[in-house]
């Protein structure tokens, strides 16, 4: 419990910007839309011309075009997807390694408490601080859909599929956050590594989108959580997002089991 | 010149997985370009849709041509390059603070004016190299094809926009490791401003009205589309000239001052 809370602690002020600055992107960019949905008729009669192939080569559909509510949400949060990948990618590389980097380890490895305990409180910690944030941008992107709709509906429904999923998105990145924390000799620089992460595997999905390459898609937990998708059908891509739950539960277990029995370094 | 030798070597791993990561990423694109390459369909299609390509702000100038399809994709090499310039930029110098060697450097018989200078030349080395890969690497790559004869013209034109928007962050990222106490926030403001600024441009290349926004965004300035079409606007220059010289300036200026954290 002490390690939890201490943990908590020490991230508190990485909560509080994270979830501030996320919330004031989500409502910047949702803000342009009563401006933008004023001249979109024209728009919108042009998009419903073309084949679906097409306009999926521009990262569109027909089903929802980004000249309505929810198309806009949806490609608010294509953007949005990257700094919270990058968030919780920089929690998963943080949580194990600070010891070492911090040079701190002797002290917290000599106390009278098992690996696998540390472990479990710092998992616990950052599953928290994920939540936190999550709450916080749940809240926020109700509220900026209600204040911004200009008389459109709001896919309730569609959006709480949507928003439940990115907790996997963000889980994703945490766990193979963690397991390459392990894997590596040393994490010098946290924000190194998860941007990598992070921008990777966006230029990996939105490449995969441009040039409609299957491989490309199935390798990105972008695609496999693109908001589109749930806020279209009201469900989950589980087809595809099977492939992070199974990545989830393989890095979460390695990242244990390596943590347990790493080498760390003493002073 | 030693503390250039240490440098060079130093950043040498990180730039050879940079150089490496960007190639693999660029040679994909290109070998799934063969599938629109000079396909009559496609070119055909194209043609009817010319609308809508006017009204997403594209050129449908030919994205089966080299030179399109690299238009189209260019956000994909700003973007890393600009991390990587940023990351650079913050890391080179906060890096003696972080691994405890700031001790060590600064009680060397050498002021903190040329330990800078020698950093600035060293990050200034490693952005150009790594431009020339990615570029070159795209020549490589298309090279394959037909390429029109201003091909190699823009390469050289898009090498330079990229090279100045990298110039950008990198001065940005050193300015602030060396301007603020602590020097752990460095890189994640860096990092903060570059994801916000393409998330700016992003939404520029959506909704219309937001284009009062482009003199803020690095990722504006100097677009592949402006540098098909050759065309550097001096405001963008000037906006840059003085973002790049005050950071510099105030690099310089902060640094002799700073109180190391030892």
């Amino acid at each position: 419990m002490n390690m939890f809370i201490f943990e908590l602690k020490q991230l508190r002020f990485s909560i509080i910007i994270w979830s501030l600055s996320l919330s004031v992107g989500l409502i910047f960019f949702m803000a342009f839309f009563p401006v933008f949905s004023n001249d979109t008729l024209a728009m919108n009669d042009l998009l419903s011309e073309y084949p679906e192939e097409f306009l999926a080569f521009f990262g569109m559909n027909s089903d929802l075009p980004f000249t309505e509510l929810m198309g806009y949400f949806a490609l608010t949060y294509t953007f949005l997807l990257i700094p919270i990948s990058i968030q919780s990618a920089n929690y998963g590389f943080h949580i194990l390694s600070v010891e070492e980097r911090e040079l701190t380890a002797d002290f917290l490895l000599t106390k009278p408490i098992s690996r696998g305990a540390i472990y479990k409180a710092k998992l616990w910690a950052v599953l928290s601080t994920i939540l936190i944030t999550d709450v916080i941008l749940f809240a926020m992107s109700f509220a900026s859909l209600y204040m911004f709709r200009s008389g459109e509906a709001v896919n309730f429904k569609g959006t709480w599929v949507f928003l439940a999923s990115m907790i996997l998105f963000q889980l994703f990145f945490l766990s193979v956050g963690m397991v390459i924390s392990v894997f590596v000799k040393k994490v010098s620089s946290v924000l190194a590594y998860s941007m990598s992460l992070g921008f990777g595997f966006y230029i990996i999905s939105s490449l995969g989108m441009m040039i409609s390459s299957n491989v490309l898609k199935i390798l990105s937990p972008f695609s496999h959580f693109d908001p589109n998708y749930p806020l279209i059908h009201e469900r989950m891509n589980i087809e595809r997002i099977w492939i992070s739950i199974v990545v989830i539960v393989l890095s979460f277990i390695t990242s244990y089991i390596l943590y347990l029995r790493r080498n760390i370094k003493s002073l | 010149m030693n503390i250039i030798k240490r440098e060079l070597k130093a950043n040498l791993k990180s730039f050879i997985i940079w150089a490496v990561a960007l190639s693999v990423i660029f040679l994909t694109a290109s070998t799934e370009f063969e599938a629109y390459y000079g396909n009559e369909d496609i070119i055909e299609a194209m043609k009817t849709f010319e609308q809508l390509f006017a009204a997403l702000g594209v050129s449908i100038e030919d994205m089966t041509t080299p030179k399109g399809f690299l238009v189209l994709v260019s956000i994909y090499i700003y973007l890393p390059l600009s991390i990587y310039a940023g990351l650079l930029g913050s890391g080179i110098i906060s890096k003696e603070e972080k691994d405890k060697t700031a001790e060590f450097l600064f009680t060397m018989p050498t002021s903190r004016r040329r330990v800078i200078t020698a950093k600035l030349i060293v990050s200034i080395i490693y952005i150009i190299l790594l431009d020339i890969v990615a570029i070159g690497i795209n020549i490589f790559a298309y090279s394959r094809f037909e390429l029109s004869s201003d091909f190699y013209q823009f390469t050289l034109y898009l090498w330079l926009g990229v090279l100045i928007t990298e110039l950008i962050f990198l001065s940005i990222g050193m300015f602030l490791s060396s301007v603020l106490n602590q020097y752990k926030l460095s890189g994640s403001i860096t990092i903060g401003i570059l994801i916000s600024t393409f998330m700016i441009s992003m939404l520029i290349g959506f909704v219309e009205e937001a284009e009062f926004l482009q003199y803020i965004t690095p990722f504006q300035f100097f677009p592949a589309e402006k540098m098909a079409n050759t065309s550097f606007e001096f405001v963008y220059l000037l906006i840059t000239f003085v973002i790049v010289c005050s950071s510099i300036g105030g690099l310089y200026y902060f640094y002799q001052k700073r109180d190391l954290t030892i």
